[in-house]
């Protein structure tokens, strides 16, 4: 509703009448007078922000116009981007501007859950939906119930640990459960397990010489889309690049090489590599060192003596030689995984040629798969033996970003909570089938997808109460209908959204949420280019909708209530802690909130007095403005003998590993090789410690699902929240092989005269655990035998664009998620949505 | 130039303009008053304006034995985000190839920055909102009065040619249709009949003026 | 007088169709049309596939077969050398489609962006529609570029055809076409064929260009180098 609001309003009667203030000011209650407000409406402005449709985290700039955002382009300050963005960051004004939206709070009065069931919500104010959510938490903590509450966390700014973290532990709950291991965990999981780092590499690709990517298409997809598409051209003139991927994905399309794997051996493909590397003599002497007699004695088949090589940077490569790699030949890895033993020596050959200016570039297409874990190293441990690791031209860690961390809430935490926030978390880290060993910790890292198990059996307590924000496990996760199902199951689900995701429609109340883009305020931190950054996410345009941030606002709006309610302490807690640094003010609501915190987080970048790396601004103001901070450039070969790992080498004996995995045995009172088995791995032993063969694992036997399938992801995805834009659907055939408006089964031609099915046909595909409808395309840019599909449609909510009928709940395609078993690289707790994890078969409608 | 009588005129022009925007927000406490000196004004300006008010006021009453009366057809007409049912918003009821091809509402914002007015960050509505364009016609007068400028009295005109008085009458319409209270009904009338009256001051006013510049 | 025209290199586009997107943003082109498009083909067979992408825009011929089709002068050449359209003359005959021999010119058939036109919602009282967004923001989409309009219809209406201007409202500026500001790879180069210092002219004299339909003697000013 339109309330009068503006302050110092002087109240009219009779005796002054407005015209009083004629000989004063103007009385003016929708209008400012601004005398330069024609060039403002002239000119637009280009405002600083930042764009997260993929997780690259772009510093972006957004044209406003008389309060309209117009157009988007990359923050011209950002030295990781250089000022360029990719197409989706265009596509974010169809977000924003969606009419799908949910424009205000809503709560269910059907109080049947279903995928069938329509949820008839009716809108509602703020404050009966925030105390909806109040009353059950208090509920809960009358109880003592505390921990049967989560908070489930998808994408997410470093505002995060207000809700994620302070609110879910001084309520009284372990319950953070995050969405990373639906992203790519199990990538990290290569890298850290080699050099110790359990993060997203960075790539040097001004100075490469070969680019070597494993299942990444950067063209298209993560994590750092926008410097790819502005350098591509320059790194084809300079560099070769080899993609190794089962479709020919945009990458592919513009590559010397096209390695078209059998999805998930990826693996023996890197381990033969490998083994030409150490045969040809081509390894890195500088990095890995050498035989002391400098006569190569690495010969197929061969077992080498260990004293007789003299190791430099690098642990254990003799040891990797002899028990793995001796017999792992092109002619081995040629059958096992369908690329020719000729081209496996080629592109080996070529890439340690080039070395040490090269880029074993890992993605989740060749780690997230259920023995993902070893093929992860195996990709990795490339860069290691040509020296190319924290080397130019090759693959680098990241610079510091300074920041504050949210500030110590111990002292909030009472009697209740305290108990509460004891249990451990209900995702299931750290069971014996689910090591989870993020930084090497047994149940260290998030196992996302295990969630709805965890609801659905009860396993390791009862879930009463949920709210997620920025999520849509039901539409993300593999094994989707397990979500659907404990969702029905869950009492009470609060969704914080922007649109009516799939997820949504098992909510009980509805809370509309402000565009990460143009509507809140956050910072998020991330690399490229050599330069670590921080970018703000900023309001650029007023909200049309009554919406709220989720990590900031929203919790506030819940704290106050339950402090209404007789459990003060998060309040007190944000408004006493969370002081304007500059000010020194309280706030006294949700936005002055959001803004004292990010304030207080970004300080070390902004303060002059604080930060002294990097780029410089004259204060809060300034850094707003300018809306990214840029590290310095980060400096080579510095991690050389002190990567994170226990031995402070490179690993590829992993010591490491072997820790990490020893650990997690003892916690389960058994040995290593128990602990393999239970993860669905085949080998015993040393074996275990080292990155090895294991055959790719699939759902379904062959006789009854002839075809292998893997999924891919679209240069147009926003992380499947861009469905509903209508210039993602008329634009959908710049993903190789696929068509607008539609959602298609890639199948090779030859695999296509056996069925008898011809492009545009209606098909179903069937796993053991799914299945889904779509049309097929029959193509040669992928494997006959494999059929291969891009996530992102398929959506049967989400909007009137993005569902083929919103109203009859009818999806445009279908998600690949429904087909894909829910299935998991445990080491990593990373869902393995790669790597062919199921086999399918294919019908007619 | 204005002399005084005129400039008594104007004044209450602007008065009125700006008590009609007041009472165009969600009704509160304070309706009462803006009521009150509103029929002080009109009685001078506008033919049985105050029977309109006396309508109004009577219906008002009723708000103190339920305090949601009004608010309730309020959001009805003129809010909902369910289904508005006479909708205070000028874009909707100018032509379609004129939104298509000139767009209405940045029109408005454009004569309001051209005024040296912006849309004041904490106003939550659109731009062409009924109340917002009378308050625009308020200010006009305002500065009218301030400068004796007499561009001031043309924009008026260009603005009811362009905007307010273009769409008043669909709106009316549209409130006479759909409304359940005296109040809105009779202030929708009110407006209507004042923009009517008050571009044929504009335009006699103006051509007076020009003829004696001339 | 510049004679303008685009290098578009092949070797450095990446097929990631910003063009065509952005295009949509700045001139407000409605869902279905492509003021700037592309083309893409998959040929060979597994695993020897190539896929090809070719983005395509009007070519700005300077022999412009739809000029010459025009019966009402609608469809003209302006003194940089870009074929542009005048929506108050246009009849709606489409004799300009009929004679475009690349397939860039489109015809309104219906009422525009019907999409911000409809009242439809998808939640009755939860989300709203398209023209409720429409009217909140402002303008007739919501994302709306005004500054379409300083040289052309700013959305052009029903019965008459619209086409690519080489963003000649950006270009009367000294800006770039939006195709060639928003390509992230660089791989759009707008110019002036006449000067002979211009990067087009080092470009295409560098490394040979292809135009489309040269055959038809239509001089298309829209040249591709290298190869995708």
């Amino acid at each position: 509703m339109m309330k009068i609001s503006r302050r110092g309003f002087i109240k009219l009667s009779v005796a002054t009448g407005v015209a009083a203030g004629i000989k004063g000011k103007p009385i003016l209650t929708a209008f400012a007078e601004n005398s330069n407000a024609v060039n403002k409406l002239a000119q637009g402005k280009w405002k600083s922000t930042t764009c997260q449709g993929c997780t690259t985290w772009c510093p972006v700039q957004v044209y406003v116009v008389n309060g309209r955002a117009i157009k988007v382009r990359g923050n011209p300050n950002s030295k990781a981007m250089e000022g360029k963005v990719c197409p989706r960051a265009h596509m974010s004004l169809q977000q924003v501007y969606d009419p799908d939206r949910i424009k205000v709070p809503m709560k269910r009065t059907n109080p049947k859950k279903g995928r069938n069931e329509d949820p008839q919500f009716v809108p509602i104010t703020w404050d009966e939906a925030v105390d909806t959510i109040a009353e059950k938490m208090m509920e809960l903590r009358k109880n003592q119930e505390t921990h049967k509450y989560v908070t489930f966390r998808g994408r997410y700014t470093y505002m995060r640990d207000i809700i994620y973290d302070a609110f879910t532990k001084i309520y009284g709950s372990p319950n953070g459960i995050s969405h990373s291991a639906i992203c790519a965990e199990a990538e990290k999981f290569g890298a850290y397990f080699t050099e110790g780092f359990w993060d997203y590499r960075d790539y040097d690709l001004l100075n490469t010489r070969y680019v070597l990517l494993w299942g990444a298409d950067p063209l298209a997809s993560n994590r750092q889309v926008p410097r790819v598409l502005n350098v591509w051209g320059d790194v084809l003139d300079r560099a070769k690049v080899a993609v190794i991927d089962p479709r020919l994905s945009a990458t592919a399309s513009k590559a010397d090489e096209w390695l078209p794997v059998v999805p998930g051996e990826d693996g023996a493909l890197a381990l033969a590599m490998a083994h030409v590397i150490l045969v040809e003599g081509l390894w890195s002497r500088e990095f890995v060192g050498d035989f002391i007699d400098v006569i190569n004695k690495f010969s197929p088949g061969v077992s080498v003596q260990e004293d007789t090589f003299q190791e430099k940077y690098t642990y254990g490569v003799v040891k990797w030689w002899n028990m793995e790699l001796m017999n792992r030949t092109p002619e081995w890895a040629q059958d096992i995984t369908g690329v020719p033993a000729e081209q496996i020596r080629r592109v080996a050959v070529d890439f340690a040629s080039n070395a040490p200016n090269v880029i074993s570039w890992l993605a989740p297409g060749s780690a997230m798969q259920v023995r993902g874990a070893y093929s992860a190293m195996a990709c990795h441990a490339l860069n290691g033996l040509v020296g190319s690791v924290d080397n130019k031209g090759g693959t680098l860690q990241g610079m510091k970003v300074p920041a504050n961390s949210i500030p110590k809430y111990d002292a909030y935490v009472d009697e209740i909570a305290a108990k509460g926030k004891k249990y451990p978390k209900m995702d299931q880290r750290g069971y014996k089938e689910f090591p989870a060993l993020n930084l090497g910790v047994s149940g260290g890292g998030v196992v996302t997808n295990r969630a709805a198990d965890s609801i659905l059996n009860e396993d390791p307590y009862e879930i009463k109460m949920a709210i997620g924000y920025w999520n849509n496990f039901t539409f993300s996760c593999t094994g989707a209908s397990r979500w659907e199902k404990a969702l029905e199951k869950l009492p009470f689900f609060a969704h914080i959204t922007t649109h009516p995701a799939e997820m949504t429609k098992f909510a009980d109340i509805v809370l509309p949420a402000a565009h990460h883009k143009y509507e809140r305020w956050g910072y998020v931190k991330s690399k490229a280019n050599r330069y670590a950054y921080a970018t703000m996410n900023q309001r650029v345009i007023e909200p049309l909708w009554d919406v709220r941030m989720d990590e900031t606002e929203i919790p506030w709006l819940i704290a106050e209530k339950l402090a209404q309610k007789g459990y003060p302490n998060l309040f007190n807690y944000y408004q006493n802690e969370f002081q304007d640094p500059e000010t020194g003010k309280k706030p006294t609501n949700g936005m002055e909130f959001t803004l004292s915190a990010l304030k207080m987080f970004t300080q070390p970048i902004w303060d002059p007095a604080l930060n002294n790396k990097g780029d410089k601004f004259q204060g809060w103001q300034d850094f707003q403005e300018k809306g990214v901070w840029n590290s310095d450039p980060y400096p080579f070969k510095e991690k050389w003998g002190n990567f994170g790992t226990e031995t402070k080498m490179f690993e590829f004996y992993s010591e490491t590993l072997k820790h990490a995995l020893e650990k997690h045995a003892e916690k389960h009172t058994t040995d290593v090789d128990d602990i393999m088995k239970t993860c669905k791995f085949t080998v015993t032993g040393e074996h275990s410690f080292i990155p090895h063969y294991e055959p790719a694992f699939r759902w379904g036997e062959e006789n009854e699902y002839p075809f292998i399938f893997f999924e891919h992801r679209s240069r147009l995805n926003r992380e499947a929240r861009s469905a509903n834009c209508s210039w993602y659907q008329d634009c959908k055939d710049v993903d190789p092989g696929d068509e607008k408006w539609d959602d298609v089964a890639k199948i090779n031609p030859v695999d296509g005269v056996k069925l008898g099915i011809k492009t545009g046909d209606k098909i179903k595909l069937i796993s053991p655990t799914g299945q889904i409808e779509c049309t097929a395309k029959l193509w040669q840019g992928v494997r006959p035998g494999t059929i291969g599909k891009c996530y992102g449609q398929g959506h049967w909510a989400y909007g009137r664009i993005a569902a083929k009928d919103f109203q009859k709940m009818l999806p445009r395609g279908g998600n690949n998620n429904e087909l894909l078993p829910a299935d998991y690289d445990r080491f990593s707790g990373s869902t393995a949505r790669h790597g062919g994890v199921t086999r399918i078969k294919v019908e007619r409608v | 130039m204005a002399n005084n009588n005129s400039t008594k005129v104007i004044e209450q022009r602007a008065d009125i303009y700006k008590l009609l925007s007041l009472l165009f927000y969600q009704p509160n406490h304070e309706t009462a008053g803006y009521l009150k000196d509103l029929k002080e004004l009109i009685s001078d300006y506008m033919y049985s304006g105050i029977d309109f008010i006396d309508k109004m006021e009577k219906d008002l009453e009723k708000t103190s034995a339920n305090a949601n009366y009004l608010l309730v057809d309020y959001a009805r007409l003129f809010v909902g985000p369910f289904n508005v049912l006479a909708a205070p918003y000028g874009s909707l009821y100018l032509d379609n190839e004129r939104t298509v091809m000139g767009d209405s509402t940045i029109d408005a914002c454009r004569q309001y920055a051209e005024a040296g007015l912006e849309i004041d960050v904490s106003f939550k509505e659109a731009p062409d909102h009924i109340a917002v364009e009378l308050e625009f016609l308020y200010y006009l007068n305002y500065r009218y009065l301030e400068t004796n400028e007499l561009m001031y009295l043309v924009k008026q005109g260009d603005f009811l040619h362009g905007h307010l008085g273009f769409w008043i009458d669909h709106f009316t319409k549209a409130v006479l249709k759909n409304s359940n209270t005296d109040f809105y009904v009779n202030l929708t009338v009110i407006t209507q009949n004042f923009i009517k009256e008050d571009m044929q001051f504009l335009k006699e006013f103006a051509d007076n003026n020009f003829s004696v510049e001339l | 007088m510049p004679n303008y025209a685009m290098v578009i290199d092949l070797h450095k586009c990446t097929g990631c169709g910003a063009c065509a997107i952005t295009c949509k943003n700045e001139n407000n082109v409605q869902e279905g049309f492509f003021w700037s498009n592309y083309v893409h083909k998959t040929t060979g067979e597994f695993p020897n596939v190539r896929f090809e992408f070719m983005p395509t825009l009007c070519n700005h011929c300077e022999d412009a077969p739809c000029v010459k089709a025009c019966p009402v002068g609608a469809m003209y050449k302006d003194k940089n050398g870009i074929t542009l359209h005048d929506p108050e003359k246009c009849i709606g005959c489409k004799s300009c489609m009929i004679a475009d021999p690349y397939g860039v010119i489109y015809f309104n058939k219906e009422r525009p962006h019907k999409f911000w036109n409809s009242s439809e919602n998808a939640i009755h009282n939860g989300t709203s529609s398209g023209k409720e967004v429409a009217d909140k923001a402002g303008a007739p989409i919501p994302y709306y570029n005004p500054e379409r309009e300083k040289t052309y219809a700013g959305i052009r209406p029903q019965g008459i055809v619209e086409k690519c201007t080489f963003c000649d409202h950006r270009v009367k500026d000294g800006e770039k076409p939006y195709c060639v500001e928003s390509c992230p790879a660089g791989a759009r180069i707008f110019g002036d064929l006449d000067d002979p210092h211009s990067e087009i002219i080092y470009l295409i004299s560098k490394h040979g260009a292809k135009q489309l339909k040269a055959e038809l003697g239509t001089k298309p000013k829209v040249f591709y180098i290298r190869s995708y």
